[in-house]
């Protein structure tokens, strides 16, 4: 088009014409997309950090266990350990470099802790405790004594709510009950299965990790004890494999899946070990679309007033215009100028405003306690602070969408001055 | 007089209906979800506490000084020669407040059945009493409620049940420490299971009469750990709870506690909610701003020339800005009522019938309580008209500047103005 040039720049000046209408349009337009951009930032920064957490206080990004443990947690269902050295050379192979971030084989049974003054029920997890060290949160969050080393083969760590239940310090003796598990092919000779055993045990360590769930029903044993115990030499629970990223979870455990097949095990990812956690997220994100989806109506519905008022009140320009000779493609094609420009500028100042509030609690956190005031301590039930977090994607869709919904709103002012009937607008001026 | 700048108003809003239309949508909308929003938030927060209190922990609890939160076995009501069950009993309900309490005694162990076995904890109720306390009763998958027909009968969680293999009619192995330093162990039957939807009571609780657990914990009768209290009105739960404890102080040492320190995280969840709902208003109420700012400025700057005839006639700046207001809120009121009418059909069936978002998600355990997939709304008419109000506030401020600015026109230059 030979005008092309000559209506952006008519477009421009006409904008400007009335440039506080133009301004407080810009402005709601700016601050939709920059709340878009924060909500969807916070939500997915809160969401890794609790998807961290829960990942490493739980089974891993993904676990490797015997089919049907997720649904019964029944305490005899073992896996052997050519399954584990199966999981362990596959990640540990070429295919694993760079992903894997460690492997933790563990056993779990539930048991009962007594001290001289107290007793409790408690979870108990067998690990390898060099293994622990780079992938459970739990190692972190030692707050009196060390966590276990191989060299100690009867030392325990358990939670701070545990340990005050039970009256406990470092040092101190506790009792552990549990029940020795079946093994089918081995009760004769094991003569342990389905008894009751019992182990002393001395606290080394004690951990708090804010969350109840944990600090007062988790201890930390050595493997090899708590295997003893069972009456299972070389078995284990599960096999919680962590990554480096916490995308590459179903891709890791589709080959899990590949190498497994023909063995009675479950491979989950996160999403499916963590089912409660994963449709909380989906709740919060399907609340947060809809709610910005109103908001962003709200802000459409200003911008379509604005543009479609612009147009409007200069039906009589129009006309004069298309008596001059500007044909109706041409009008559409200046009025959608406008709203490209309106759209253009304030998506800019809210990619900025919008970005840089990302940017600060990315850096320094939304501290909720800022609007409610929270009784308990900050390590308590749950972190208070939120980090931002945005993909490049996400911006790019944030910014997209918004553009879009303007182009479209203007698509009806555009028509309507393209529609203006010569001799109606010459005479209503 | 005031009427007729209300009605002069009202027609000038209507000299440019699109333009009113769009404002008004845009006002309505922003309403409406602030509405839904509102009304789904005190649904959940009412189910959240409802589920949090009523599966276990009820709305108040009364235990010796030193039993909560490491719940030692030694720490029951009256010290270690126990209290008159009764008369306690008999002194709580007396406060009108109080709906119903249930005397409860709590024990720490295993549960195994053939040969597999999990932690659990036990609580031992007197049925009637408990049924008004908390409602496991009703989330019976299997078999039927404690009675004391059936004395070693217990009432499990589907959860637990599926962990040691055992089904309605099992016998399973209790095994405790009890009070005289023995482990206690003995065998029971299993007469019901339950789901509440509550991970760590499907997992971990094991009901069973208040007599037998007695039995099984060495301890005498007298000697009970808590009484959970049911409320007519949880919200008055902090208050009943300091009132009560005053009372019963002056004939035996107690602390009473209520739900929000019993379940603090439960509290801090809806409070956090009540945050989340206030930030959403600020947003809404600054696109509203922006909204009936622009709109008034154009109806100002279109009506130049009238606005200067007006003065020109007499009509004082006060009541030129009266009648810009007066415009403004009527445009935000029927905004307003346009949102309400379109928010209450919904509302009413998020009351009625529920947003169902099972084929989405199953029950998920919060901050200690259950959020059920079908997510009943319940009507909060304070935040209705909390929002309505601000709304209102914050739309007629921001048509003080085009106002002030109509109200400072020169009449004679305005006149001129085409």
């Amino acid at each position: 088009m030979a005008g092309g040039w000559l209506l952006v720049k008519v477009g421009w000046r006409n904008l400007w014409r009335n440039p506080r209408r133009t301004l407080l349009t810009a402005l709601a337009l700016c601050v939709g997309l920059a709340l878009l951009l924060i909500s969807l930032g916070l939500i997915y920064g809160s969401h890794e950090q609790k998807i961290a957490n829960g990942v490493q206080l739980g089974a891993g990004h993904v676990v490797v266990q015997a089919r049907g443990y997720q649904d019964t947690r029944a305490q005899d269902l073992l896996l052997p350990s050519s399954v584990v050295s199966a999981t362990e050379d596959l990640l540990r192979s070429r295919a694993g470099a760079g992903v894997l971030r460690g492997i933790g084989p563990r056993l779990l049974a539930s048991g009962l802790l007594s001290s001289a003054t107290n007793s409790s029920g408690v979870d108990v997890v067998g690990v390898i405790p060099a293994a622990e060290e780079s992938i459970s949160l739990i190692p972190q969050r030692i707050v009196e004594g060390s966590y276990l080393q191989d060299a100690k083969p009867s030392g325990v760590v358990m939670g701070a709510e545990l340990a005050r239940k039970l009256a406990v310090r470092l040092g101190s003796k506790v009792v552990l009950t549990t029940q020795a598990v079946r093994q089918p092919d081995a009760q004769t000779a094991d003569g342990a299965a389905g008894e009751m055993q019992s182990a002393l045990l001395r606290v080394t360590g004690i951990f708090r990790t804010g969350l109840r769930e944990f600090d007062a029903y988790t201890i930390h044993l050595p493997l090899p004890e708590v295997q003893t115990l069972l009456g299972a030499p070389d078995q284990v629970t599960q096999v919680a494999v962590f990554l480096a990223q916490a995308g590459d979870s179903s891709l890791v455990a589709m080959r899990l899946r590949e190498r497994l097949t023909g063995v009675p095990v479950e491979v989950l990812t996160w999403r499916e070990s963590l089912t409660e956690m994963a449709q909380l997220f989906w709740l919060n994100e399907a609340f947060n679309y809809v709610t910005n989806g109103v908001l962003l109506v709200m802000v459409g519905l200003g911008v379509l007033n604005t543009i479609l008022m612009a147009v409007l009140e200069r039906h009589h320009e129009f006309g004069v215009c298309a008596a001059v000779g500007l044909r109706p493609g041409q009008l559409a094609g200046m009025i959608l100028c406008e709203s490209l420009m309106l759209a253009g500028m304030s998506l800019t100042l809210g990619l900025l405003l919008g970005l840089g509030v990302h940017l600060y609690f990315a850096a320094f956190g939304l501290d909720l306690r800022w609007f409610v005031e929270l009784n308990l301590p900050v390590w308590k039930a749950f972190d208070p602070v939120f980090y931002s977090r945005l993909s490049p994607g996400q911006i790019a869709w944030s910014v997209g969408v918004v553009f879009m919904m303007t182009v479209l709103l203007s698509l009806y002012p555009a028509l309507k001055a393209a529609r203006t009937a010569l001799p109606d607008a010459l005479k209503a001026g | 007089m005031s009427r007729r700048i209300v009605q002069i108003a009202w027609r000038n809003l209507w000299r440019n209906p699109r333009r009113t239309l769009v404002t008004m949508a845009a006002i309505a909308l922003g309403y409406a979800m602030l509405l839904l929003f509102a009304c789904l938030l005190e649904g959940l927060q009412q189910q959240m506490i409802k589920n949090g209190t009523s599966l276990g922990l009820s709305h108040m609890q009364v235990h010796a000084p030193a039993y909560y939160p490491d719940r030692s076995l030694y720490d029951t009501l009256g010290g270690r020669g126990g209290t008159d069950v009764d008369r306690l009993l008999a002194a709580i309900t007396a406060d009108r407040r109080v709906r119903a309490a249930s005397p409860r005694v709590y024990g720490y162990g295993l549960a195994g059945y053939e040969d597999r076995s999990a932690g659990v904890e036990i609580l031992g109720a007197l049925p009637a009493q408990e049924q008004q306390v908390t409602t496991l009763h009703t989330h019976l998958v299997a078999g039927h409620y404690l009675t004391a027909q059936i004395p070693q009968g217990v009432v499990i969680g589907d959860k637990l049940a599926d962990a040691i293999g055992a089904r309605v009619g099992a016998e399973v192995v209790l095994l405790l420490p009890a009070a005289d330093g023995s482990m206690g162990n003995d065998l029971y039957t299993i007469v019901g299971i339950f789901h509440t939807g509550l991970e760590a009571v499907d997992r971990g609780l094991v009901l069973m009469l208040l007599s037998a657990l007695q039995q099984l914990l060495s301890l005498a009768p007298d000697r009970i750990h808590e009484i959970g209290v049911a409320l007519a009105d949880a919200t008055e739960a902090t208050a009943v709870a300091a009132a009560l404890e005053a009372r019963l102080g002056e004939v035996l040492p107690v602390r009473v506690r209520a739900w929000p320190e019993l379940a603090p995280h439960l509290a801090e969840y809806v409070r956090l909610h009540r945050s989340i709902s206030f930030v959403l208003f600020t947003v809404v109420s600054v696109l509203a701003l922006l909204g009936v700012m622009n709109t008034m400025l154009m109806a100002v700057f279109e009506r130049t020339r009238e606005l200067g005839v007006l003065m020109a006639l007499g009509v004082r700046p006060v009541q030129v800005v009266g009648s810009i207001l007066a415009e403004t809120g009527c445009l935000v009121g029927a905004g307003l009522v346009l949102g309400g009418g379109i928010a209450a059909p919904l509302l009413w069936y998020l009351q009625a019938h529920g947003l169902d978002l099972r084929s989405f998600m199953g029950e998920i355990s919060v901050a200690g309580s259950v959020v059920d997939p079908l997510w009943y709304g319940r009507q909060d008419f304070l935040a209705y008209g909390q929002a309505a109000v601000g709304l209102a506030a914050t739309a007629v401020l921001s048509a003080g500047y085009p106002a002030v600015r109509a109200a400072r026109l020169r009449p004679t230059e305005a006149i001129r103005k085409v």
